[in-house]
């Protein structure tokens, strides 16, 4: 009986969670009178599904594509390595003042993106990057506070001794880092990179800002040129989210059993 | 191989001294075990003569040569740590080949070495499996395999079988015996095991709260302790002391007894000594050298606490009636002593120590029998050092 409530609500949270992704699917493949009918439709009579290429026809979605793969890529790479560097030094150097600033470092988690979205155009505006991919890609090259409190916690469960077998192995810190470390984190690493994929594939505001011209354009931002003040696409609009939720879901599927493992964290490494 | 000089060496985390000025000499191609309770500082000795912790003062010689500043990477020396310490993600085969890869060596070279430690190691058919795959003995023998496949000229091993079921250890220490003749390099060896340190090392170096206690051979330790603190640390159970005021003095022996001590008890010495009536001594008696015998007999009255019967032996634990003090005797397994009886204990003076009150021991008498073990014992060590000099 126990065991029938918890299944119960395990599958009425599930509805209730995959209900959006459904929706915006049959959106995008309902006809045009079926799309404005009321009650709803939940399994149209048609399927359109030429609504995605057409869609993906209306604006330059390849550009947009290459854009966003640009700016998701070469942002995931430098989280990876500056991030895991960090915290690297974090856990693993004693120097005055670690604590400290690693307290600094944290305490910046708490500043909102928007109160630094004025003096950040203001910086990439003097650096002359406004409308280049730059501001989305460079900062992801100087560590995240929060990926790098993530991975510290990793290291620190990696016992000294590998570190000091290393060293007398001949190894320096960095082939220590790039040896021994790099590879002994990887599930944690492929949470990160999950987490900062996700969140740059879904970016709106930071290309709203920094991206001028329509050939600059990511994904998201090119998805919005659908609506206008007069009027809103919403076959296009569904059509075209519905496409980029699938980079994410199957990244996702794959990398879940490691954003698991890294979600229980150290408890249970063995 | 090297020998290993270490002159004044201290060391301090912060304000704690933790080394206060360590002296050693320890030859080619010796094994050495670090012996001492935790928090004497032996692991510490060892990681600041493997480079890992930077001493405060002092200076580490290793084959004449003065590597208290060299990074421990460029001391050629290996090190087995208690846990292990493998790289979890690769395999035995990586595991025991990265120091030399690290290091340049052509690819035929690494696998020539890693194959020979492998068949001295008898782990040929483990080379493939990653460290989570093998039990706490294979993982211990690759440990060693990885130290081995550096050709060091220095092993340094910090309680590698801790980690260890009993039955393991002992073969293990069997086998690293085996190993030290085998491969004749010096090798030094921390544990706070005695067992251990008794039976591996050709020398023991007894640390105590950062000192030096005492250096030197097993027997050395047991039959001629310097100071109370060997004394009571080597030897299972525990050696009995009494607070013994000296009664008088002859050529060569000193007389001594305590508080509710029946009759004096008079031990031998090696040389004369000027000990006037009076003077605070401890008498010091290991729990062999104490007999059962009937109450009013012997030098001291007790009662039986506990009797622990191990088959061939028993162990009695006794109260002495005057004092209270706890007292611990071996006596023969079948003996029918039993808990709650009153008796009385009686030491053979021969296996008699005594201390100063400052705790250091005054220089015993010995059997022919004991001093001749003893001398064997150093030629042994030293024949075998000279023979890893004339081969070195």
């Amino acid at each position: 009986m126990r065991k029938l409530l918890i299944h119960s609500a395990l599958t009425l949270f599930a509805v209730l969670f995959i209900l959006p992704f459904y929706w915006t699917f049959l959106s995008a493949v309902k006809s045009t009178a079926e799309l404005y009918q009321f009650p709803p439709v939940f399994w149209p009579a048609e399927w359109h599904f030429e609504n995605f290429a057409a869609s993906w026809g209306k604006l330059p979605f390849n550009t947009f594509l290459w854009n966003s793969t640009i700016v998701v890529v070469l942002s995931t790479i430098g989280q990876l390595i500056s991030s895991s560097l960090v915290a690297f030094g974090f856990a693993r150097y004693r120097f005055p003042g670690r604590d400290g600033l690693f307290i600094l470092l944290l305490a910046t988690m708490m500043i909102p993106w928007d109160v630094k979205m004025i003096p950040l155009y203001m910086e990439f505006n003097y650096l002359g990057w406004i409308n280049t991919l730059k501001p989305l890609i460079v900062p992801s090259y100087f560590a995240d506070a929060f990926f790098v409190f993530m991975l510290r916690q990793f290291i620190m469960t990696i016992p000294l001794e590998i570190d000091e077998a290393a060293r007398m192995d001949g190894a320096s810190s960095f082939d220590i880092y790039w040896r021994i470390h790099l590879p002994l984190m990887m599930p944690a690493l492929i949470l990160v990179g999950t987490i900062h994929f996700m969140n740059a594939w879904n970016d709106y505001l930071g290309p709203l800002i920094f991206l001028n011209d329509q050939s600059k354009y990511t994904l998201t931002l090119g998805l919005a040129l659908f609506k206008n003040p007069h009027d809103v696409d919403i076959t296009a609009v569904a059509a075209i989210t519905t496409l980029l939720c699938l980079p994410p879901l199957v990244l996702f599927f794959f990398a879940q059993r490691y954003i698991m493992e890294g979600a229980v964290g150290s408890a249970v490494k063995g | 191989m090297a020998p290993v000089e270490i002159k004044g060496l201290k060391k301090s985390f912060g304000s704690h001294p933790v080394l206060k000025g360590i002296d050693l000499d320890i030859r080619d191609g010796e094994f050495v075990c670090f012996l001492g309770p935790s928090g004497c500082g032996k692991s510490t000795l060892l990681r600041l003569i493997a480079g890992l912790e930077d001493p405060t003062a002092g200076q580490i010689l290793l084959g004449g040569r003065d590597v208290t500043d060299v990074p421990s990477a460029k001391r050629n020396i290996a090190m087995v740590f208690q846990s292990y310490a493998l790289y979890p993600h690769m395999s035995v085969r990586k595991n025991m080949a990265f120091g030399l890869s690290l290091n340049g060596m052509a690819r035929a070279e690494i696998e020539r070495r890693v194959a020979a430690a492998a068949q001295i190691l008898q782990i040929t058919d483990l080379l493939d499996r990653k460290p989570k795959q093998l039990s706490g003995g294979q993982r211990q023998r690759v440990a060693i395999g990885r130290a081995i496949v550096r050709e060091p000229v220095l092993f340094l091993l910090d309680e590698p079988l801790s980690n260890l079921d009993a039955g393991l250890r002992v073969s293990m220490r069997v086998e690293l015996a085996a190993l030290h003749e085998r491969l004749k390099t010096t090798m030094i060896y921390v544990t706070h095991d005695q067992v251990e340190a008794m039976t591996l090392s050709s020398r023991v170096v007894v640390l105590d709260k950062g000192t030096v206690s005492q250096f030197g051979t097993p027997l050395e330790l047991f039959y001629r302790p310097a100071n109370l603190f060997v004394a009571g640390f080597i030897g299972s159970p525990k050696m009995n002391f009494f607070a013994t005021p000296s009664r008088g003095t002859a050529a060569r022996e000193i007389t001594v007894s305590g508080e509710g001590f029946r009759n004096s008890v008079t031990v031998g010495l090696s040389e004369d000594m000027s000990c006037p009536a009076g003077t605070a001594l401890t008498l010091g008696v290991r729990p062999d050298a104490i007999s059962i015998v009937s109450a009013g007999s012997g030098h001291l009255s007790a009662r039986v606490d506990l009797v622990e019967r191990l088959g061939t032996e028993s162990h009695v634990h006794l109260s002495l009636v005057e004092t209270g003090q706890r007292v611990t005797a071996i006596v023969r397994g079948t003996h029918p002593v039993q808990a709650g009886e009153e008796t009385d204990i009686r030491f053979d003076p021969a296996h008699c120590h005594l201390f100063d009150a400052a705790g250091k021991a005054l220089p015993r008498a010995l059997d022919s029998e004991t001093l001749g073990l003893i001398e064997r014992e150093k030629q042994a060590r030293t024949a075998h050092a000279t023979k890893e000099e004339t081969h070195g």
